[in-house]
């Protein structure tokens, strides 16, 4: 996997080893990739997992996921030596189902960015897949947000952001009107007030681990 | 302002105008979220409880199949309880289902009591219907609508009035009246007064699943309590129900046959759209679905909520309208296969129409699900009421072919090993299945092979490890120390499932950490910064979601970012974390958390958990790959030591090149570039000077973005990148 440095690989070490927390502890470790997915999963008597499978990048941690999701739907169509190809077949469509649903999740953080310079400028302007375009569409209008089957990423996720790129809906659900606004205000500044408080009451996450699952000096 | 205009008649407004409807479960449900209460709408409508439908006369045996809206047995573990019983019945076992279902028990010796909410009683796993007589339910439905304000006006509907974008403007009535409006919803039924007028309208015909096309009905006075149940019968050529009510009873006939005078024809179809433009066609204005799944109520109800969530406040919302009839299709086609199932799969050999019927070809989505049942008895994931589909395709009388292939741990688990080898080639010839790909060779698999020892490959063979317990499979894993981990990252999103390992074991053991979601810096615009926490925000308040409620207060004002509204969010500003509490009232419950840990440690780790359950390492790099005659399966690979390792399951774990699904299938890759631009990463680790955050930290750089994951032992760094414009940046590629 690992091939020969360019300089576009030194630049981009030097980016990286820039931007550390401490000392960097080895020689940055280069991979190549080509984002997207096998088309069939399941071939024959072959199932790949992992990178094998096809390649998302990292910004989500999604990766670990789809092994594992790999894995617990190849146990529910566990083949017999006849290797049916309905078992296969059903595979391959909740995987690619499962594909699409984090890539456009994923797509959404590069369509949906405001920055400044050609990388940034390009992704904010490329065509996206359909099932995204209605996804943003519904948003953008009035906050609307359903889940589809298996779905991975939850509602606040989408929430969290497609707000967080800038996307704030322009209206809100007509449901909303029926409550009343005083009610809901209050009821939503004492959730606020719940939250910090429980919060604030949580030890230091260094401290959880210190006394609940220390990994010891390596 | 709402006005209803009532255009009187036979209602048929739900399809098919049955004198008493039966509900699936949902209908009650529904009725709660509306608002309506159930004793009060039982007592002024006369209606009662049905707990499942009894099918007479569906296959040559004399004894009734019951349907009941329950659970049916239990599962055991991942175990479907249908597999459970195939087990059962394989090994010559009689199991009657009705014995495993409250549901079924209670209504054959005629008790019923609500479901209580007490989760761990087995009472819970029931649910029930409704039987209400269409009239009263409908007086019942009028009378709370007009409390509500709703104006009704009678009279019949002339024509409608149309705006020159195709849009309703207003109905005229045969009385000369003009009612106005923004929207409209078209309960019509088939006559489909308002949604036919528009220009876009389109009905398709399903009859070809559905052949059923006459109806009709009687109703009389109740002689005795009513039933707790739904008694459907086949008849020569269709179906007859009988279901009663606090003081009604009523029998419907549907089924295929010419003009005879004393029928109704109806057909079985649906509009291509059911929303178009501010026009909404509800009931059996949108479709007709034959009723004998009992689907009709359900359909309507199902269509209002779905209506309520998309509700537009403009008569524009094509964005809407495109929504609901998405998934207002998929619903329909699930009732529509599910009902066509009862005729596909029938029992009644010799019956001249239920014969053709059977010979019919079904959907593709039907018949993919029939086969995959057929021969595992699975059930696709695309359907929600499993335990619906397997009553009803086991309506024909027939067994299932052959129980599930997991099993479980321990001895007893071997007599069960040998499957019938008959049942398992007879659907390969049914014509169901009948790819090339069903080979001769039947029989449990006995070797799996897992090429890559990754995270990827050591995860499978840990999970994978508990199929060797039928004590036929094996499962051997080569790995080649030259190739490293590579790629898999070091966190995870919230599903990660421990295999039954201890999570804090698994933290220490991995050096790991606690992540409750991942911070973006910069990637919206230099500056900006943001959680995308695991848990919910807030709690959702009268069925309306929180994140609506807080844009309604926004627009009113209101301060109070949204991260403040979400438990793991204000953790994560504090560096603090907590595991949720177990009391099901503390507001912790709405943390979510993952994990962030060492990939290598964690490749290590899980190499031991299954090294210790049986599984085969073997080390060296893979030369070649045998492929069988004729079908191509991968059959052998071998090692540059000469080493040769057969099997009949493959899991190719080798990385980005995929050895055996792409070097040797030429399986084809789809390609995402245009999507998802970056094609290179860097990883290294680093030092920790920082404090340990509770989650991980993406970073905009100009050509990509750099992630910081805090380990217990130190950092884990790396920046993904689109080489095209690391390179302009860098002023050119030397390599």
């Amino acid at each position: 996997m690992c091939i020969a440095a360019s300089l576009s690989d030194d630049e981009a070490a030097a980016t990286l080893l820039d931007n550390l927390d401490g000392e960097a502890l080895a020689e940055p470790r280069p991979l190549r990739f080509v984002t997207g997915r096998r088309k069939q999963a399941w071939n024959k008597n072959v199932v790949s997992l992992g990178l094998a499978s096809g390649f998302m990048e990292p910004l989500e941690s999604t990766s670990i996921h789809m092994v594992q999701a790999g894995i617990s739907k190849l146990l529910a169509l566990f083949p017999d030596r006849r290797f049916a190809a309905h078992e296969r077949d059903e595979y391959n469509r909740l995987t690619a189902l499962q594909w699409e649903q984090t890539r456009d999740f994923l797509i959404c953080h590069y369509k949906l960015n405001n920055r400044k310079g050609p990388f940034w400028e390009r992704c904010a302007h490329m065509q996206i897949p359909e099932s995204l375009t209605r996804k943003l569409e519904l948003f953008r209008d009035r906050g609307r947000l359903f889940r589809y089957e298996d779905e991975l990423f939850s509602d606040a996720s989408w929430t969290a952001v497609m707000m967080g790129q800038g996307l704030m809906p322009s209206g809100h659900d007509p449901l909303a009107d029926t409550l009343n606004p005083d009610e809901i205000g209050h009821m939503v500044g004492k959730m606020a007030a719940l939250f910090d408080g429980a919060a604030r009451a949580m030890p230091p996450h260094a401290e959880f681990i210190a006394q609940n699952c220390a990994g010891g000096r390596v | 302002m709402i006005t209803i205009v009532d255009t009187g008649g036979i209602d048929d407004s739900l399809g098919l105008p049955l004198p008493i409807e039966t509900t699936l479960p949902s209908v009650p449900k529904f009725h709660r979220a509306f608002g309506l209460d159930e004793d009060q709408l039982l007592a002024k409508s006369g209606g009662s409880f049905t707990l499942g439908r009894a099918m007479s006369n569906w296959t040559s045996s004399p004894a009734p199949s019951f349907h009941p809206y329950s659970e049916t047995g239990a599962n055991l573990g991942p175990v479907g309880f249908h597999h459970l019983v195939a087990r059962k019945r394989s090994g010559g076992e009689a199991v009657n289902l009705a014995n495993y279902s409250v549901a079924a028990l209670c209504a054959q010796s005629g008790r019923f009591a609500r479901p209580p909410a007490d989760l761990r009683s087995v009472l819970s796993t029931m649910g029930y219907g409704l039987h209400l007589e269409t009239s009263s339910y409908r007086s019942f439905l009028k009378e709370v609508a007009l409390a509500g304000g709703v104006r009704a006006i009678g009279g019949s509907v002339a024509d409608a009035e149309l705006s020159a974008r195709n849009q309703i403007r207003a109905v005229r009535l045969e009385s000369g009246e003009k009612i106005v409006g923004d929207l409209f919803l078209d309960c019509s039924g088939p006559s489909r007064v308002l949604i036919s007028k528009l220009p876009d309208a389109q009905f398709e015909d399903w009859s070809n699943l559905l052949p059923c096309n006459r109806f009709a009905a009687s109703i009389r006075d109740a002689a005795e309590a009513p039933l707790a149940y739904t008694h459907i019968d086949a008849t020569s050529d269709g179906w007859q129900s009988f279901a009663s009510t606090q003081n009604v009873s009523a029998q419907a006939d549907v089924y295929c046959g010419d003009a005879d005078g004393q029928s109704t024809p109806f057909v079985s179809g649906r509009m291509v759209r059911s929303w178009i433009g501010n026009c909404v066609a509800i009931g059996g204005a949108a479709a007709v679905i034959d009723p004998i799944a009992s689907t009709q109520l359900h359909l309507a109800a199902s269509s209002i909520a779905r209506f309520l969530k998309l509700l537009p406040d403009n008569i524009s919302a094509t964005a809407e309208a495109n929504e609901y009839n998405r998934q207002f299709a998929e619903e329909l086609e699930n009732a529509r296969d599910y009902a066509a199932l009862h005729y596909r799969r029938n029992g009644k050999f010799g019956v001249p129409f239920w014969d053709s019927c059977r010979r019919k070809n079904a959907l593709l989505r039907l018949a993919h699900k029939v086969a995959l049942y057929e021969s595992t008895g699975r059930l696709a994931r695309l359907v929600r009421r499993a335990g619906y589909y397997a009553a009803a395709l086991r309506c024909d009388g027939r067994c299932d072919r052959r129980p599930a292939s997991v099993r479980f741990h321990g001895s007893s688990a071997k007599h069960n090993v040998e499957r019938g080898r008959n049942a398992a080639t007879a659907s390969c010839l049914s014509g169901t299945v009948n790819e090339s790909e069903c080979m001769s060779d039947s029989g449990p698999i006995r070797h799996i092979v897992i090429v890559g020892g990754g995270t990827a490959g050591w995860m499978a063979a840990a999970a994978l490890s508990r199929m060797q317990a039928n004590g036929v499979t094996k499962i051997t894993l080569v790995e080649s120390d030259e190739i490293g981990i590579v790629g898999v990252g070091e966190a995870t999103i919230p599903p990660i499932k421990m295999l039954g390992i201890n999570e804090n074991e698994f933290v220490a053991r991995t050096q790991g950490s606690f992540k409750l979601g991942i911070e973006f810096d910069g990637l919206e615009r230099d500056g900006s910064k943001y959680l995308h926490p695991f848990g919910a925000y807030g709690s959702d308040i009268n069925g309306v979601k929180f994140h609506q409620i807080w844009l309604r207060l926004r627009s009113l004002g209101f301060k109070a970012p949204l991260a403040d509204l979400n438990l793991g969010s204000v953790a994560a500003k504090y560096g603090a974390f907590d595991r949720p509490s177990p009391d099901r009232r503390s507001i912790t419950l709405t943390i979510d958390y993952a994990f962030h840990f060492d990939a290598g440690l964690y490749a290590r780790f899980l190499r031991e958990y299954s090294e210790a359950r049986g599984v085969v390492r073997r080390e060296g790099k893979i030369i070649r790959v045998e492929q069988r005659e004729p079908d191509g399966f991968v059959g052998a690979v071998e090692t540059e030591r000469g080493e040769r390792i057969e099997g009949d399951l493959f899991i190719d774990c080798s990385g980005f090149r995929g050895l055996l699904i792409e070097d040797t299938l030429k399986t084809g890759y789809e390609d995402w570039t245009h999507w998802l631009p970056c094609d290179r990463a860097l990883a290294v680790p680093s030092a920790r000077t920082e404090p340990l955050l509770p989650y991980t930290r993406s970073t905009a750089r100009s050509a990509g973005w750099q992630w910081r994951i805090p380990l217990q032992h130190r950092t884990g760094n790396g920046y993904v990148y689109c080489s095209e414009f690391e390179r302009r940046r860098g002023g050119g590629d030397i390599a």
